[in-house]
Parts: structure tokens; sequence; C-alpha cells
């Protein structure tokens, strides 16, 4: 009877969190969304809508908004969702959702058919007179017959692992029969390589310029009912022309007979294509100067060097003495060659000196990030930088707390610190960027503190006089310490009362402006890119130079009869000669073949051309002709050549993708030194000691980071073995009595005496924890002896890997203990993995078993009291082991016997006394005396400031 | 063959995972991230003898008409309309897998989590009885921390809050790091005691 009641009490409690659900309002579902427009994304290259639609009532409880979108309005595929919190709903009367770059199509993961949209209704139509039920389907499928034929009706971005493309393909040759316009037979074939979808990583579509797209959304609500199907409506995408650019500055240097050009990027500036630079003379006629092509797809440009000389070719009536009559503009160009003026009017140039310019970044170095896996290139110039974070005074002010940080490099890495605040120094060994002064000055008045550093010798000296100066005040209004920042009146007070330190806090100042850019160039490219921008304060950059892992195609061709999907087949290699700055590769040896052949038949094509005229003119250019069609045989780079003598695709492969690689991953570097406004000075681009300015990054071998530890792990594994050895000679290891443990036999004892069962947790980490392990090594012991004593042992387990193994100890040990009958499979069991509800579990059981001890042994986190104070209710003995440093005061305060850390480490070799397990024990006290010894000797030199000896050791 | 195929398994990934934290190499990291994915691949199977091992000790319960076997009714109850309901209508917010997530598996840990206050209270008073010089020293430590950590304890005296950080950052620490390093030591240890074979209780029972 007493059962029935406790689950009747359950019922109920089950009976009124159900009802206080049922009973919540919520409308129902059973309108669409309206309103729903789609728009063309201004500014971008034709692939981008907006799609408008309003949002539900909040009533309604809606989670989130489905967007279907197909190229027809009788079926929409499932394309993305905006989630939305139901309890608040949408702020605002209009949602959006913008389809725009390359949208995620299809993959192997897709559902394998085509499948209708669940929790459609049947009845419901909507103004089109069309049910939802007819036209939403889920995810694009992978079943070609489906996504085949509407790959045309979009642009196709194909992401291909490179070893598959590289290796994995199957050559297919593809023949088009066309007629031309004089009614002859035109027979193309192309050779494309095919993979199936499978080895695709992605597919990714983008909208094709002046195509209809249809939409369609539905609102899901609480109970994930849909709603009815909102109008389908489509959209067109225009290819816009770009947006204006944020700001354009000229600048003239009349000294170096040059021009420097500098402008801001618009928001979206992924379809700029090139910019072209125009001059307007004093009557206003244009005259472009200067165009470039952007580092597509990494980074548009920024700015332009233009000399004098340069622009005199492209308007010849150029006088630099006239530079004041001149103006200037810019126009960025698109992909499909429209072009947006930066400015409404052309602007005048700044006529200025490059006096006015600061020095170029020094002792610039690139070189490749040692002790990495060959994916860093390091870059750093200039001296050591000690910027101010934060400074306050006391209340009374008599005392400056000054943080600080440093921003150094490879070459001048500091050691030491001096800071000087009006005479008064502090010396920094351990850099811990804080410093205390006692001060003695007028806080309201303007104060410097300057910086001195003492940095570690890299083959270059910081200069004697190298230092970094703030200024810093004590803002009374706003109660803090003000740095670098001085108003008009302070700045005006400065200047008359203290002109030194006014001219320190203009340089500074000046300083400031400038902020650097990291340019790089591979040997797959003819154009900068710009891939980091480095505040004034940087000194080093670690470029991420990651391995090639995929290649991109385009417009893949589906056929049903292989599945497959066909691309490009065609490799990059390098950039060989100002002809070839993309020189590409066939893949398959039979396709070179098949072009080769087709060259020389048009070389003979020529020639037999020659022999049949006279026309001089006509033969020179044949024979030109001949020459390029040669040299597209025969000039090849040297890795080409080498890679086209390989009998097997796939060893002509290997090293074709190995100089792939290796091209897109060498770069050479400059950096710019730039206020954004046209005044800027380049390094040269750097060159390493052999001459060479391309670097490539090396994969390394060991990192001599962790020498230290490499050394600690070295002697500890000689210690112990060395202490094995002993121990197994016979001598006796003394260790040191632990409590916990030894009042293991007594628990079980009393367990036995009392007829009650034991309760071992074995932590709730999983077995990757070395706790975890330590725990288990313990419980093979406690479930000996309790096998011994024929006493019950209990074992709740929450990892399902630490389960199996659990219960194989447990009855492992009930063999040794010669005791197998007793083994109960069922004592070692899993209870859940969810924290709290294992909490629950193991409390049950220690009321209900009414255990007589309880071990906790193993990782635990926040449930560690609530186990152990139950236990302590119930009066059972209780004797807790973990590393887990924020447990232990819980287990110290409730458990009986707690051991601390290592302890739980030593606990099994303690008990199993075999001298293997005593050794490692042993060489482990050793090697503490060895820690104890170098902190000592490290607080000791540390004190009389020798750091040396602290900085042999990682900071972690 | 059944603990010494095991063993040279454990042996050999152990030396080759030590190797990885000094080799940065490509081959290296490769390697390493290629057997992180195949843990992942075999940890779900182990969810099957955990689920088989829950069935049969509360399947023995039921059966054998066990004290508080009712316990054990509700348990696997629970379980089957928990799977049930996430293999029918997935996983997702809005499902009825997620409603009783959200309904009562959250409220149920709350109640179990918000249990530990009253519990903390009662293992202070432990802590605290002033038995002893040391318990003493302990009590004398805890009240300046708990006083530091409240503004009051700044309104006494502006000593409180700074004797607090020093205790925090000067014995405590000290403290705390000198177990660290015995935790660390201890650690190195016993993996070092598994990858040489020496310590082998992990591998449970069977014959060599």
């Amino acid at each position: 009877m007493k059962i029935y009641m406790k689950i009747l009490f359950l019922l109920t409690i089950l009976f009124f969190l159900f009802s206080g659900i049922v009973s919540a309002k919520l409308l129902p579902n059973d309108e669409p969304v309206t309103g729903l427009t789609v728009e063309d994304l201004p500014y971008d290259d034709g692939g981008g809508l907006i799609l408008s639609w309003n949002p539900l009532p909040k009533e309604k409880k809606i989670i989130e908004y489905r967007i279907y979108r197909g190229v027809t309005p009788d079926s929409l595929f499932y394309i993305g969702k905006i989630p939305v919190d139901p309890k608040t709903g949408i702020i605002g009367d209009t949602m959006r959702y913008v389809d725009q770059s390359w949208v995620f199509f299809v993959d192997a993961t897709s559902p394998a058919k085509q499948r209708r949209e669940k929790g459609q209704r049947k009845e419901e139509k909507n103004a089109q007179g069309i049910s939802g039920y007819d036209v939403l389907y889920r995810r694009m499928p992978r079943d070609m017959k489906v996504y085949g034929p509407i790959l045309k009706e979009y642009r196709i971005l194909t992401v291909i692992p490179l070893k598959k493309y590289v290796y994995k393909t199957r050559m297919r040759e593809f023949t088009e029969v066309d007629t031309t316009e004089e009614g002859e037979i035109d027979t193309t074939s192309t050779i494309k390589a095919g993979l199936k979808l499978e080895q695709f990583r992605y597919l990714y579509t983008k909208h094709i310029v002046g195509k209809d797209y249809y939409y369609a959304i539905q609102a899901l609500n609480l109970t994930r009912r849909a709603s009815p199907i909102s109008e389908i409506v489509s959209g067109r995408t225009i290819d816009n022309p770009p947006e204006k650019l944020k700001e354009f500055y000229a600048v003239a240097y009349t000294d170096a007979e040059k021009m420097h050009f500098e402008w801001t990027l618009p928001t979206f500036a992924e379809d700029q294509k090139q910019f072209n630079i125009y001059l307007y003379d004093e009557n206003g006629e244009k005259y472009g100067i200067f165009t470039r092509a952007d580092a597509y797809p990494y980074t548009p440009q920024t700015n332009a060097i233009v000399t004098f000389d340069s622009i005199a070719v492209k308007f010849p009536a150029f006088n630099p003495a006239n530079m004041k009559w001149y103006k200037f503009n810019i126009g960025e160009i698109d992909r499909k060659n429209q072009e947006t003026l930066a400015k409404d009017s052309p602007i005048p140039a700044e006529i200025t000196t490059t006096a006015i310019l600061p020095d170029p970044p020094k002792y610039f170095t690139v070189e490749d990030n040692p002790n990495d896996k060959g994916d860093q290139i390091r870059i750093y110039f200039d001296e050591s930088f000690l910027g101010i974070s934060k400074m306050h005074y006391n209340d009374e002010f008599t005392k400056l707390n000054v943080n600080y940080f440093i921003k150094d490099n490879y070459l001048f890495k500091v050691r030491k610190l001096t800071l000087n605040i009006n005479g008064n120094e502090k010396t920094e060994y351990v850099l811990d960027d804080r410093v205390k002064f006692k001060v003695n000055w007028d806080p309201n008045k303007p104060m410097l503190i300057t910086a001195t550093f003492k940095c570690r010798n890299k083959g270059e000296k910081l200069p004697e006089d190298y230092s970094i100066s703030h200024i810093f005040i004590y803002d009374k209004n706003m109660e803090f310490v003000r740095v670098d920042n001085l108003t008009e009146s302070e700045l005006n007070d400065l200047q008359i009362n203290d002109p030194e330190m006014y001219k320190v806090y203009i340089k500074y100042k000046e300083f400031e402006k400038y902020n650097y850019q990291v340019y790089k160039i591979n040997k797959f490219s003819d154009v900068y890119r710009f891939p980091k921008l480095l505040s004034y304060m940087e000194r080093e950059y670690l470029d991420r130079v990651g391995y090639e892992t995929v290649e991109f195609r385009g417009d893949p061709r589906f056929q049903l009869d292989d599945k497959r999907l066909y691309v490009n087949s065609y490799l990059g290699i390098e950039n060989w000669k100002d002809e070839y700055p993309f020189y590409t590769m066939a893949i398959y040896l039979e396709q070179l073949e098949k072009n080769n052949e087709e060259i020389r038949d048009e070389i003979a094509k020529f020639q037999k051309e020659i022999d049949e005229t006279t026309d001089e003119e006509k033969i020179d250019s044949l024979n030109t002709l001949i020459q390029d069609y040669t040299d597209l045989i025969e000039d090849k780079p040297p890795i080409v050549k080498l890679a086209n003598q390989q009998k097997t695709d796939k060893a002509r492969m290997k090293i074709l993708n190995n100089a792939h690689c290796t091209a897109k991953r060498t770069f050479n570097y400059f950096i710019r030194k730039t206020d954004g406004k046209g005044h800027y000075v380049d390094t040269p681009v750097y060159t390493q000691p052999d001459g060479e300015q391309y670097l490539f990054p090396v994969s390394n071998w060991f990192n001599n980071n962790e020498i230290i530890t490499l050394i600690a792990v070295l002697l500890f594994a000689i210690l112990v073995y060395f202490m094995v050895k002993l121990a197994k000679k016979g001598k006796k290891l003394y260790i040191r009595p632990i409590a916990g443990i030894e009042e293991i036999d007594n628990a079980l004892g009393r367990a036995t005496e009392m007829g009650r069962p034991i309760l071992f947790v074995p932590g709730l980490s999983s077995i990757s924890d070395v706790a975890t392990l330590a725990g288990l090594a313990i419980l093979s012991k406690v479930a000996k002896k309790a096998a011994e004593y024929d006493t019950k042992i209990l074992v709740p387990i929450r990892d399902f890997i630490v389960l199996p193994i659990a219960q194989e100890i447990v009855k492992e040990a009930h063999y040794e203990a010669g005791r197998p009958d007793t083994y109960d499979k069922n004592s070692v069991f899993f209870i859940t993995t969810a924290q709290f509800a294992f909490v629950s579990g193991v409390n049950g059981i220690m009321i209900r078993e009414k255990t007589a001890t309880n071990f906790y042994m193993g990782m635990f986190w926040a449930e560690s009291l609530l186990m152990t104070e139950t236990g302590s209710m119930t009066g059972a003995i209780q004797i807790a082991g973990t590393d887990a440093i924020t447990q232990l005061p819980f287990f110290i305060t409730t458990c009986d016997y707690t051991l601390i850390g290592e302890e739980l480490y030593a606990a099994s070799a303690y008990l199993s006394k075999q001298p293997l397990i005593l050794g490692t024990l042993k060489a482990q006290d050793y090697i503490k005396l060895l820690i104890v010894i170098s902190v000592v000797l490290g607080t000791l030199v540390s004190t009389v400031h020798l750091t040396f000896f602290m900085n042999w050791f990682p900071a972690k | 063959m059944k603990r010494t195929i095991p063993l040279l398994i454990v042996m050999t990934l152990g030396f080759l995972f030590v190797l990885h934290v000094f080799i940065p190499s490509k081959e290296s990291v490769e390697f390493f991230d290629w057997f992180m994915k195949w843990i992942k691949v075999i940890g779900p199977f182990a969810i099957i003898l955990g689920i088989g091992s829950l069935l049969m000790v509360h399947g023995n319960k039921i059966k054998r008409k066990a004290p508080n076997w009712g316990y054990s009714i509700v348990t696997i109850v629970a379980l089957v309309i928990t799977t049930l309901t996430g293999f029918i209508w997935g996983i997702q917010e809005g499902t009825p897998y997620m409603w009783i997530f959200k309904n009562f598996n959250v409220p149920l840990g709350a109640t179990m989590f918000s249990l530990l206050a009253f519990y903390i209270a009662s293992a202070a008073y432990k802590a605290f009885r002033a038995r002893s010089i040391e318990a003493t020293v302990l009590l004398a430590a805890a009240i300046i921390v708990m006083l530091g950590r409240v503004s009051i304890g700044q309104a006494i005296t502006h000593w409180i809050p700074d004797i607090t950080e020093w205790i925090l950052n000067v014995p405590n620490l000290a403290a705390k790091r000198g177990i660290m390093l015995g935790v660390g030591l201890g650690m190195t240890a016993t993996s070092l005691k598994i990858m040489l074979g020496i310590e082998r209780t992990y591998l449970g029972g069977g014959k060599d």
C-alpha cells in the first residue's frame, strides 16, 4: 500500500505541473505571416535580396520564422530560420532576413529524399489558392534528380577537400556540338573532373542577376504548430554600382615627386574589382592617371602611390607647379564594370613635402615562427612600447597606483623596466603590470611618466636614450586620472608653464596618429593584400598561414548516369613570368596530352598558312602565334616539367599539388605606417639574410618552449626507474602514514559488523580524468576487502565508459578474494549523467540502503557537499579523496577522513604495498623536494633582483 | 592476450601523446586531432551499456518487488517517455522533449542545487566551532574574509578588505599551489604508472 501512496503522490505533482502548462494562454497559430516583400539588396553584386514581413503578435508565442526559397512558386525549399524568444516576441513591426552571399545549398548530410515540410495543413490555402502542403519542402535533398536541374538556376560555388580534388576525381570528356552563324557545325570538347556529392565539403548558392526567386514564410509556435503559409512573393536581383567610398584623401609630396592617395572602404566591398584615380585639370577635363586591380578575394585596396612621371604619361600637360589647380577623384569599379565616384565634386590635393612624414618602422623583420606546426610567420618591428591602462590616487593624494602594459617583440623583449615620475624612480624586475608610487606633487598639474627599458639582447641593442613618456592629470570633475588626453585649456597652460613637457605631449600625439598596415603577397598573386591593421602600440604580429585544405570550383555540371558533379580540372601552380600570372595545369596526363595535341594541330595549321602565303606581314604575325603556341607547350616552370615526366597521374599530381600548396603559402611582406589620410611611409619588402624575399613557414619537430618540461619528465622517469629498482632489491622505502587510508580497514570492518553495505562513488568525471583512474585503483582494493569480509558494495556510476571498467574491477576483486559467488553485477550500476539527478540518486541509496561506510574517491564538483552532508546525517563513516581544490574544504568538514590532492594518487600504492608502485611514490616525493628547492632558490634570487632563474621556466 | 593487447595499446598511445606535447609539427597535430575524433565516435556506444545497466538494475527491482520498487517504475517510464519524445518529435525548442527537459529536469536539478545553500551553512557551523586553536584561527580568518567581501567590512575599517585580499592571495594561494603541485605530480606519476604498465587496475579482470 505504501508504494501505491508514493506513486499517487508523484502523479499528483505531475498533474499540477501539466495543468499549469495547459492553462497558460496560447493563441491558435492559424494566421499566416503578412506583408512579405522581397527587394534587391543595394550596392551588392546582384547576389542579395532582402525579405521583410510583419511579425505575428507576441501572444501567439512564436519560436521561429522559417524561410523557404525556390526558383518556381510551386516548390520552395527550407533555407534558414530566425529564432524568436516566445516570452518577448519581436519588438518592432518589421522583421528582415537577408538572403545574401553564398548560402548553403546541399552536401552529404542533406536529407536523402525530397520531403514535404512537417506541420503543413492541406485545408488551408493562401491568397493565391496554394496550400502550404503543396509547395513547402524541407532542406534541399542530396538526390541528384532533385538538386541537379536546379544547379543552373543559381551561381554555384563548390568547396572540395584538396586531396579529394587532386587524387580522387574521375576524368570525363564532354563534347558540345553547336552550329555557328555561318551554318558550320562546331564541336568543342572539354575535360572535367568528376566527384560524388559526398566527396564535396559543401555546395553554396548565390542568386543569378536578373532572375526571379520565390519566397514564403511560416511561423512555428511554442507547440511547434506551423502557421499557414504566407503569400509567395518573388524578388529579382540587380547588380548595383558600388557604394560611395566614405573618405578619400590626395596628398602631393613635391620633393619626392609623387602623390599618395588613401580612402576608406564602403560597407559592401566584396564586389569591387579595381579602382581608377582621376585628375581634373584647371578646365575640369578628366584624365585617368592610375588604375589597379584589387587583391580579390582577400582585400580591396585602400591606398595608392602615383609618381609625377606616371601622371605625366597619362596627362601630358601635367605640371607639378600647377598642383593647386588640379583636383582628384577616385572611382571604384565592380565586376560588372560599373563605376561609382567617391566624391560628387573632385577634391584638391594637400601639397606638402615628405618632411612631415614619420620615420618608417625600424628593425622590420619577417621570419618563420618557431615551435609551431608551420602555419605562422612572425613579423616584428620598432622598439618596445609601454602603455598606461589605468592610474589612480588614494583619497589623500599620497599614493599613485599605475597599471601599465608592455608591447614588445622578439628583438626587444623587456626584462626590466624603470618608471620615473618627477624624479621618483621605480624599477620593475618582475613585470606584473602594476607599480605603486608614493607621491609628493600636485595632482591637478600635468605630470610626466617616463619609462626606460632593459631588454634581452637578440642581435640588436636598444638605443641608450630610448624611452616612452605619457602625460597625466587628475580630473577633479570625473575623479579619475586622464592619460595623454589634455583639454584645450590644459594644453595652453602647459605650453606656457612647461614648454618641454608640451613638446613631449605633442610628439606623443603625433606618434599616436600612425597605425601599421601589414601587407603580403604570395607566389600565386600579383597584388599585395592587406591582412592586418595594427595599432600604433603593436610591435609584433603572428601572421597565420593556414595549410591548404580545400579547393573552390564554380558551376559544376551534373551527370545522372554516374551520379557525379563535374568541375573544372585545372590546378593553379604558381605565378610564372609576367605572361602567366596564374599558371595552371591540367590535372590529368591524358588531358595534358590532348591539350598539347590541339596546340600542335594549331601550330601545323599556322605553318600551312605560312607555306601558302607570301604576305610578309601575315608571315610575321603567324610566326609570333607559332612562338606563343610553342611556349604554351614548352615554356613551363621547372616543377611542372618534372611533374609531366611522371608516368602516373598520382605521381604527377603529388608534385603539382606540393608546388600549388607551396606557392600559395609562400609570402613576402612590407609594412605601411599610415594615419589613414594619405600620409604614409613604407618599409622596403623584407629581404632575408640570404637575399630571398619570399618566406615559407616551416613545420617544427621540437617545441623549444617545453625544454624545462622535458627535463622534468626525464628526471622524474629516471627517479622512478631507480626507486623501483631499489624497491625490487628489497630496500625498505618509508612512506608517510596517511590516516584516511589506514582507516579503510576499520571502516570496512564497521560495515561488516553492522551488516550494512558500503557505498563507493568513483567521482563524477570521465575515464580520461586521472583522478577517476586513481579512484578506480582504490575501488579495486576496497572491493577486494569487502569481498573478503563478505560485505555488499554499491558503486553508482555517472559516466557510461567508467561503468564497464568499474564492473570489471569489482568482479576481478571478488575473484581475487576467492569469492566469485558473491559478485553481483548489479552492484555497479549507472544512474544518470545529469549532475544533480545523480546526487539525488546517490542520496536516496544512502538513506534507503543505510550504508555504513561511504567512499568518495575521484573528481567532484558542486555535488560533493550534497552527498557528504547526507552521508553525515545517516551516520555513515565517510572517507573522501579528491584533487578538486574547491571541494576539499567541504570534504574535510563533513567526512571523517579526507585524502587531500596527491594522497588520492598515493592511496592505491599505499594499499597495495607493491615495490613497483611504492617506487613511483618515492620518486614523486624526491621530485617534490626538487620543486621546493627550486621555489626557495627562485624566491631568493628574485629577491635580489636576479630574474634569470625565474625566466628559465615557462609562464604556463 | 586479453590484457596484453590493451596494455600495448595504452603504452604506445600514451607515449605518442607525451611526444605530441613536445612535437608541434603538422603530422603530430593531425594525429592528435584524428584520435580525438575517434574518442567522440566511441563514446556514444557506451550509452548502450549505461542504459542496459539502468534497465537491468531497475528491472530486477520491479521483478523482485524489492523495497521502493515503485521508484524503479518511475525511472523506466521516464526513460522510455523521454527517449520516445526525442525520437519522434526531435529535440529542438518547442518539442515535447524540450518541454520535459525544461519542466522536469531543470527545476528538479535546481531544487537539488538550492539545497546546497543550507548544507553550506550546516558545514560552516561544523567547521567554525572553535574547539581548538586551529579551528579558532579558521573561524577568525573566515569572519574577516566574509566581512571583507561585503560593503560593511569596508565601512568598519579599510583594513578588513586589505586583510581579506592578503589572506586570499598569500596563505590561501600558497596552500592551494602546494596542493596543486602535489596533484600535478600525482597525476604525472599515475599516468607514468599506467603507461609503463605498473598500474593495471583499470584493465579489470581476465587472464593474460
